[in-house]
């Protein structure tokens, strides 16, 4: 099951492990990426807190959290190859796994239905 | 919010657009990094209508010119543009322009398009002759790159390849001056609001169509101030680095700080209004641009310095989300096009 959240962070959930990273809309205004700054295993993240920044040539932008848990892995291929986030921001580039503490807080995010509706809603 | 007579071109292009100085301005197409190299390697086309057009013409024409601009216009000839400032009572950078000397009775002012209303007011109000704000007759319309003069003069006219660098000439309609902002050969040109299409059309088949992203960066490599981030009406040219085109206005005191450029030597991104620290942490200066482009592939920025610490032998530090990142001064430009 996939969840979005307003700032376009995705979280791909199996069992208790969310897989987190920024959606096609947010890479595509963007535009090239050329920096990530991602948090270490161990790291407590609270829902909505920024977890990390991604930069592109153009902006600086902070990464919310959809969930709270424990940082299981970080990416690193990703932060040594940021252009992965253009070429397959839902895919390759996952940024970290979490350890969810709290699954009730999965209510409050986006589905993808409801994530394309919004998205229709932004650009008006 | 205004367009440009190419607005539609872009949405065809499928460009992302921004506003930009009251515009709808296309502020990337395909992608920064690709538009940015295509202007390096090949060719690249701009819209940069926004920018602002000024006449100055009449008998007094080059007297108000000298008084207005710190460059003296007598010592260019007919024919040649030059870059000069505009500057308040007090040395602070009102505008950085480039001019066009027809004759000593006639100039055009390229001003930047976010202070088109406080250039052309000041102007007005400091001089004698007559000045004309002819901004929304004309597009502008720029090919760079080491292609770009030769695109330009297959569909212009071999009469292109005499127009030296910072030279310009008027073929039909057009004034097509070998200026530009991206550190490369090539034309900016001015086109009357019903031609650009087609000079558009005509150059965009073989030049890749750059967004404002792309002329960001490429300036940033070529060393070129931005008005509005390195310059403003509260610098002066000295501590901008551009006394060498105000040498007749003199700094009333001693020059504080400086423009310098940084190269980041670890994996941080110096950003705009980021401060400049020195190995204790003191705040020692400001980026004014700063981003990691896609030619030299290295996070570099300008920033104001406190004198001191401009020779280039101290150590200096960028505050990147409270952490001191090692940055090395550099000379500008950054990049220098191999000739």
């Amino acid at each position: 099951m996939i969840y979005f959240t307003k700032e376009h962070e995705w979280a791909f959930i199996e069992g208790n492990v969310a897989k987190i990273g920024i959606t096609d809309h947010a890479q595509h205004s963007l535009g090239d990426v050329v920096y990530l700054e991602l948090p270490e295993p161990g790291k407590k993240l609270e829902k909505d807190k920024i977890f990390g920044v991604v930069e592109s040539v153009k902006a600086v932008s902070d990464l919310f959290s959809p969930v709270s848990g424990s940082v299981l892995e970080t990416n690193q291929q990703l932060v040594q190859n940021p252009e992965w986030v253009n070429q397959d921001a839902m895919g390759k580039a996952w940024m970290i796994q979490v350890e969810m503490g709290n699954k009730a807080e999965l209510g409050s995010l986006m589905t993808q239905e409801q994530y394309e509706h919004y998205l229709k809603q932004e650009v008006k | 919010m205004k367009t440009t007579p190419l607005y539609h071109r872009h949405l065809e292009l499928g460009a992302q657009m921004t506003e930009f100085a009251g515009y709808q301005m296309p502020v990337r197409y395909t992608g920064d990094k690709l538009e940015h190299m295509a202007v390096r390697q090949k060719a690249g086309i701009f819209d940069v209508s926004h920018m602002g057009e000024v006449w100055v013409t009449g008998p007094h024409a080059e007297q108000a010119m000298s008084q207005l601009n710190t460059q003296d216009p007598s010592r260019f000839a007919p024919g040649q543009a030059y870059y000069g400032l505009l500057l308040n009572s007090q040395g602070g950078i009102i505008d950085d322009v480039i001019s066009y000397k027809f004759s000593p009775e006639k100039f055009l002012i390229c001003v930047n398009a976010a202070n088109r209303e406080k250039d052309f007011n000041w102007i007005k109000s400091h001089c004698d002759a007559e000045v004309e704000d002819a901004s929304d007759s004309w597009c502008q319309i720029a090919i760079q790159g080491p292609e770009a003069v030769g695109i330009t003069a297959r569909y212009l006219g071999d009469q292109v390849l005499a127009i030296k660098r910072f030279g310009f000439a008027q073929i039909g309609d057009m004034i097509v001056a070998r200026t530009g902002y991206t550190g490369e050969d090539g034309f900016e040109i001015f086109v009357p609001n019903a031609q650009a299409v087609k000079l558009w059309d005509a150059l965009a088949s073989q030049a890749t169509p750059c967004g404002l992203a792309a002329r960001d960066t490429l300036r940033l490599e070529a060393g070129m101030c931005l008005y509005g981030h390195d310059i403003n009406d509260h610098t002066n040219p000295v501590e901008a680095g551009l006394g060498w085109c105000a040498k007749n206005w003199k700094a009333p005191g001693e020059v504080h700080r400086r423009l310098v450029g940084l190269v980041m030597q670890g994996q941080g991104i110096a950003r705009p209004d980021y401060e400049v620290c020195n190995q204790v942490g003191q705040k020692i200066g400001q980026v004014t641009s700063g981003t990691k482009t896609p030619y030299l592939n290295q996070a570099i920025a300008m920033a104001y310095i406190d004198r001191p610490y401009c020779d280039g032998a101290s150590e200096v530090y960028v505050k990147i989300r409270g952490r001191l990142e090692p940055a090395k001064i550099t000379q500008l430009p950054f990049y220098r096009r191999p000739q």
